[in-house]
């Protein structure tokens, strides 16, 4: 054991084994993701770090694990600071960390991995017995069974996740971090995880479990710590606040300038979903047997803690990922038998993706490139058989003066503008096709206030002016609430809830059917339907 | 026409043939598993031909110039990996511009020491021996199969065990698999991912450097311009059909060393061997577009996202 | 407004460093070629002029800078065409050389007039060429098969089949050596100046880099194809066919290198005499390197190129030093341009000098 671990070791259980204070990272686009964060974890308890997406949990766990550099704040390990420069650096404190995407090599056993960076040696040869000694050690001591010799690319994820934690152990972590280790497993696997999890505080590990599904935080967790915008709300015993405080204190009630918007008048049915499923490469079910419809004339809003089915149900919809069951249709004709995206997009679709950086633009590439990206194929943009760049950069300029873009000119890189502006440049290319249908998802995410506005008037404007059918996916509540004219809220790739007026309801109802804690009735979800 | 000579002669053609390719499939074979796209064999290779033939030329002693060959071959490993890992260069053209660079500073040197433009065959260099096995070299068949050929052909196959126990069984191994499938992993416990690559990566420059001089001093008894003639891009084809494997890439390297060697007999019968020169190529293109048509099924499903 | 300033400075001096990193490889690798010339020369100093001026000396030399440059106008753009989308497809060598085989084949059919032959040549070379770099792009768009590894294997393929066809159906017992049967009268190209060996080729060669900038920079194709090769999934969502334009360029990139070894073959030669790939598909590679895949830049680099290579041809002419010195000029120019982090701290450190000094001189104002 090293000096470092032994600090966690001479702590009692139930003292404060780890203060983080006033910790403040801010990335080099400026963003800041941690503001004067305060977090304290005790020996021998589990505690639930809580947030929206956004709200800054997996970089103050960074921060702890040495992979992020603080720009404030410092560490104290029983009442003393210490710094953490590296991961190396952490593991050598006893503090290990289980990432979402798993830090596992696949084409190694299970005993190959547990022993990577310190492998044992016999001579000049790796001694893989002592390895698997070693892991079937450390498996048989904390109850969590693994095969030393299978191979990790062939295992399932809840298998991986066993892995990853025996990995930490065998390092000697004594305070492990879980970065949402839910989101990639089935609820069995997750019964079996907070079995695996009690079992480990009960032995004297301290586990710091970030989440934002309430009803896991609260069958588990003793203490919870919520993080809204990058700053620290507060920490609480979990017997002393309901899941309504929870959702409260997370949620927040930021008032946001309303949109100034008039009654929507929804006329036809532009987009029809009908007992649409989809299950990923791995099996695991994504949705299933949504139907819904969207038309012409109104905003219909997704809300959903991210992971339930959302963002394939967007993928699916944009032709990215296969129909595989159900169907989906666009004014009566079906996508399914599209051959690629642009045949979608012919019907009168536009798309704003989630990814703006892989699916919204093409860094490299001027803006006016970006902008005549889905249409620039069209006889108007061709002049004897060549391209006709005039017309190509004076609509371009056109559309960055009525999208506000701030740029050089059409001519300037994408990369060269910051995130609210490349956002513009997606709308300023999505919004101005005359769309039929557009499916928007998360349209503001992680751009400036004032963009955000724009953008939020520009799709209200589509709805009034084109008559556009929209799909609006956020995660941002007071968007949701704002801009849409009715939601449905998906819980675990369900539809789970359907309020056909906005105005009615507000963020605390939309929560508690986003955390699982309320469903309607098959009849209420069904007003989602209108032919 | 097949008579026991025949076969004897062809098999021990067959193992010329495949020495060099498999000496530098284990090179690619490493390379591949620390995922650097390394293109330079044919540098190393070149480098190392000449190294070899000099040294032991000058100094009389095969083990000076098994020394200078591998000095050769290590020199434009270490170049390739320090542009590559250090300096982000793109490998496809850092490995080109070196096998351009060993073409044309092979050449210089051969002028520069020799006075020749071509070869260095006015040189007196040494070769590897011929081993004779003793007692089994008297066994029949078995003794003709097993024993009498240079020195480097048996190493070829040593080789084969050395890489294969060399990843599965060493600690260093397990770390270039790491560095190699997933560095994130690798750096998050600690190991020094672009270290890993380079000791990988001079490993692979070792290897090619034996099947360099096997050409100048096994094959051929000096060396010449552009001897390793496209046998550094047969050894990553075969490393890509074994994938990655130390013992399927063997066994692609002998299959496409017969193809050599049998284009080498259909050319003394005056047939046209230019079948069989292009076997190996052809055969690789026909296995990946196989292998496609399986993946493809599986890529259908992750629809237009998995491109 | 100052935002916007200093990205500008920055894309400026961003700019400014790439055109330096060129020259100083290339002042670096003549550095080298001076050491190099004085190991082995009495007269390091004339010889090393020689390599420096040699080919201006007289006009046969400057003839021949241009023949060497004809076939690397065409293999460099065809490289661009398919590195812009993305496709690191170097079948350019055996498309060169299938281009060579397919028009020899043609051009050793007598009786077919000038007007007619020479078209017909270059179509069939065009074909051979496509055929070749068309099936690893094909295999990838389809079949997820490697392109680099599928490029380089055709070339041998490309090769050897070529190889068979000159020596065997289209072989001439009554040459004397391994060659072809004599090419038409009627194929040999026409001249553009005066008894000078510079024929059509240039004139096709220049149209080709001309179609490779109009291809990609002023066709819908063009978008589709450098969409593709800077972010495959954002040209895939915002609808862009994405494997047609793949094998789309890889034909028509071979169509070009091919064009290149019906022109370098009947412009140069009587009969096929290659017996082993010759190189300017490799050329090609390194050409589009220094030109970053914009054929507009071709004809200089390929001027580059061919200039030392004229120069290493004086060298050994008027010297005994061995012309693949030139190879490693070469290699040192290539390797330095293509690492990303040389003088990137320089490089670096002269953006922040620059924003700095702006901040500054607008707190001077304010």
């Amino acid at each position: 054991m090293t000096e470092k671990q032994k600090l966690f070791e001479d702590i009692k259980i139930g003292d404060d084994m780890l203060t983080m204070e006033n910790i403040t990272k801010i990335y080099e686009n400026g963003f800041v993701a941690n503001s004067n964060v305060n977090f304290c974890v005790r020996k021998g308890e589990i505690h639930g770090l809580v947030g929206e997406n956004g709200a800054g949990k997996t970089t103050l766990m960074k921060v702890l694990f040495g992979q992020e550099n603080p720009e404030g704040g410092r560490i104290l390990i029983a009442g003393q600071e210490h710094k953490i420069t590296s991961p190396l650096d952490a593991l050598d404190y006893g503090i290990g960390m289980v990432h979402q995407h798993f830090m596992l090599v696949d084409e190694l056993s299970v005993a190959d991995n547990m022993a990577l960076g310190k492998e044992p040696t016999k001579g000049i040869f790796y001694d893989r017995n002592e390895a698997r000694r070693q892991a079937l050690e450390v498996s048989k001591k904390y109850n969590l069974e693994v095969d030393p010799d299978a191979i990790v690319g062939k295992l399932s994820v809840g298998y991986k996740q066993r892995v990853e934690i025996l990995k930490i152990l065998l390092r000697g972590a004594k305070l492990l971090l879980l970065d949402e280790p839910t989101a990639v497993l089935t609820p069995q696997e997750i019964r079996e995880l907070f079995v695996q999890l009690k079992n480990l505080r009960d032995q004297g590990f301290s586990i710091v479990f970030i989440s934002h599904k309430l009803n896991e935080v609260r069958e588990i967790c003793d203490r919870i710590t919520v993080l809204r915008m990058g700053k620290s709300v507060g920490t609480a015993d979990i017997k002393d606040v309901t899941e309504a405080d929870i959702s409260r204190m997370m949620v927040g009630r930021d008032v946001m300038l309303d949109i100034e918007k008039e009654e929507a008048k929804p006329e036809n049915v532009v987009l029809k979903v009908r007992d649409l499923s989809y299950e990923d490469m791995q099996g695991r079910k994504a949705f299933s047997d949504i139907s819904f419809d969207v038309r012409s004339g109104e905003i219909l809003g997704v809300a959903g803690v991210e992971g339930n089915g959302q963002a394939e149900l967007a993928d699916v919809i944009a032709g990215l990922l296969p129909v595989q069951t159900g169907d989906v249709c666009v004014n009566g004709v079906s996508i399914k038998d599209a051959k690629s995206i642009r045949d979608i997009r012919e019907m009168g679709v536009s798309l704003v993706h989630q990814d703006r950086m892989i699916y919204g633009a093409s860094r490299n590439q001027s803006i006016q490139e970006n902008i005549v990206a889905d249409r620039y194929y069209k006889k108007e943009y061709t002049k004897r058989g060549l391209l006709n760049w005039k017309k190509i950069r004076e609509e371009s300029q056109e559309h960055i003066t009525e999208f506000l873009v701030k740029c050089e000119g059409p001519d300037a890189p994408v990369k060269t503008l910051s995130g609210g502006n490349i956002q513009k440049v997606v709308a300023a290319r999505e919004f101005t096709s005359d769309p039929k249908f557009l499916l928007s998802c998360h349209p503001t995410r992680g751009i400036d206030v004032g963009a955000a506005e724009m953008i939020r008037k520009k799709m209200v404007e589509l709805r009034d002016k084109n008559k556009t059918a929209i799909l609006l996916f956020s995660a941002d509540l007071t968007e949701l609430l704002s801009v849409s004219d009715s939601i449905f809220v998906m819980y675990e790739g369900e539809i789970v809830a359907y309020f056909p007026d906005a105005k009615k309801i507000n963020e605390q109802t939309l929560g508690e059917y986003m955390l699982g804690l309320k469903k309607q009735s098959k009849e209420e979800t069904g007003g989602v339907i209108f032919e | 026409m097949l008579n026991y000579t025949f076969i004897m002669e062809f098999i021990s053609s067959i193992l010329r043939m495949s020495t060099p390719l498999i000496l530098v499939g284990m090179a690619a074979v490493i390379g591949a598993k620390a995922n650097v796209l390394c293109v330079a064999y044919e540098g190393m290779m070149l480098c190392a031909a000449l190294g070899g033939v000099l040294g032991s030329a000058y100094s009389h002693s095969l083990l000076v110039g098994v020394l200078c060959g591998m000095a050769g071959g290590i020199f434009i490993a270490a170049i390739f990996a320090y542009f590559v890992l250090y300096l982000d260069a793109r490998p496809l053209l850092s490995g080109l511009a070196l096998n351009t660079l060993a073409n044309g500073g092979t050449l210089y040197l051969v002028y520069l020491l020799t006075g020749m433009k071509q070869n260095t065959s006015n040189l007196v260099s040494l070769k590897f021996p011929i081993v004779h096995i003793p007692v089994i070299e008297n066994i029949p068949v078995l003794g003709g199969l097993v024993s009498g050929h240079n020195l480097m052909v048996y190493i070829a196959f040593i080789s084969v065990v050395f890489v294969w126990f060399l990843i599965n069984k060493t600690s260093l191994g397990i770390r270039i698999q790491a560095v190699g499938k997933n560095p994130d992993a690798a750096a998050s416990v600690g190991v020094n991912v672009r270290k890993t690559k380079f000791i990988a990566l001079l490993l692979s420059g070792i290897l090619a450097s034996f099947g360099g001089m096997y050409l100048s001093m096994g094959y051929l008894p000096y060396f010449t311009t552009d001897m390793a003639a496209g046998r550094g891009f047969i050894a990553i084809a075969a490393q890509n059909m074994g994938v990655g494997n130390p013992i399927l890439t063997m066994i692609f390297s002998m299959i496409f060393g017969s193809a050599m060697a049998v284009g080498n007999v259909a050319q003394s019968y005056r047939l046209p061997s230019q079948f069989a020169s292009m076997a190996p190529y052809l055969l690789t293109i026909i296995s990946m577009w196989i292998m496609g048509i399986r993946t493809r099924k599986k890529r259908l499903k992750a629809g237009r996202a998995g491109l | 407004m100052s935002k916007m300033k200093s990205v500008s400075k920055t894309r400026q001096i961003e700019m400014e460093f790439s055109i330096l990193r060129t020259a100083m490889a290339i002042l670096i690798s003549l550095a080298i070629a001076f050491l190099l010339i004085a190991t082995v020369s009495d007269t390091p100093v004339r010889d090393f002029i020689t390599l420096l001026v040699g080919p201006l000396k007289n006009t046969s030399r400057l003839t021949t800078i241009v023949s060497k440059l004809i076939p690397l106008l065409f293999t460099g753009t065809a490289i661009c065409l398919v590195n812009s989308a993305g496709q690191i497809n170097i079948a350019a060598e055996g498309a060169f050389f299938a281009g060579a085989v397919a028009s020899t084949a043609v051009a050793i059919i007598p009786g077919i007039p000038s007007v007619i032959h020479i078209p017909l040549c270059i179509l069939a070379g065009a074909a051979a060429g496509s055929i070749i770099m068309g099936i690893p792009g094909m295999l990838h768009v389809r079949y997820d098969v490697v392109t680099i590894v599928a490029s380089l294997m055709i070339n041998y393929v490309a090769l050897y089949l070529g190889l068979y066809i000159i020596l065997n159906p289209l072989r001439d017992p009554a040459a004397g050596f391994e060659a072809s049967y004599r090419f038409a009268e009627s194929t040999v190209l026409p001249v553009l100046f005066g008894n000078s060996r510079i024929h059509i080729g240039l004139i096709l060669g220049m149209i080709a880099v001309i179609l490779g900038y109009l291809l990609l920079y002023h066709t819908k194709f063009g978008i589709s194809a450098r969409t593709i090769g800077e972010n495959p999934k954002f040209a895939v969502y915002s609808g862009m066919p994405v494997g047609k334009t793949i094998i789309g360029i890889s034909l028509f990139a071979g169509c070009l290198a091919g064009i290149g070894g019906t022109v370098e073959t009947l412009g140069n030669y009587q009969r096929f005499m290659y017996g082993g790939l010759t190189n300017h598909g490799w050329d090609g590679v390194m050409l589009a390197v220094l030109c970053h895949n914009k054929p507009q830049y071709m004809p200089l680099a390929a001027l580059f190129l061919a200039y030392i290579r004229t120069s290493a041809d004086a060298l050994n002419f008027t010297s005994s030093i061995p012309p693949e010195i030139i190879n490693i000029i070469q290699a040192v120019i290539i390797i330095l341009v293509a690492a990303e982090r040389f003088l990137a701290n320089w490089e670096h450190r002269t953006i922040v000098r620059s924003t700095k000094r702006e901040m500054e001189a607008q707190g001077g104002v304010k």
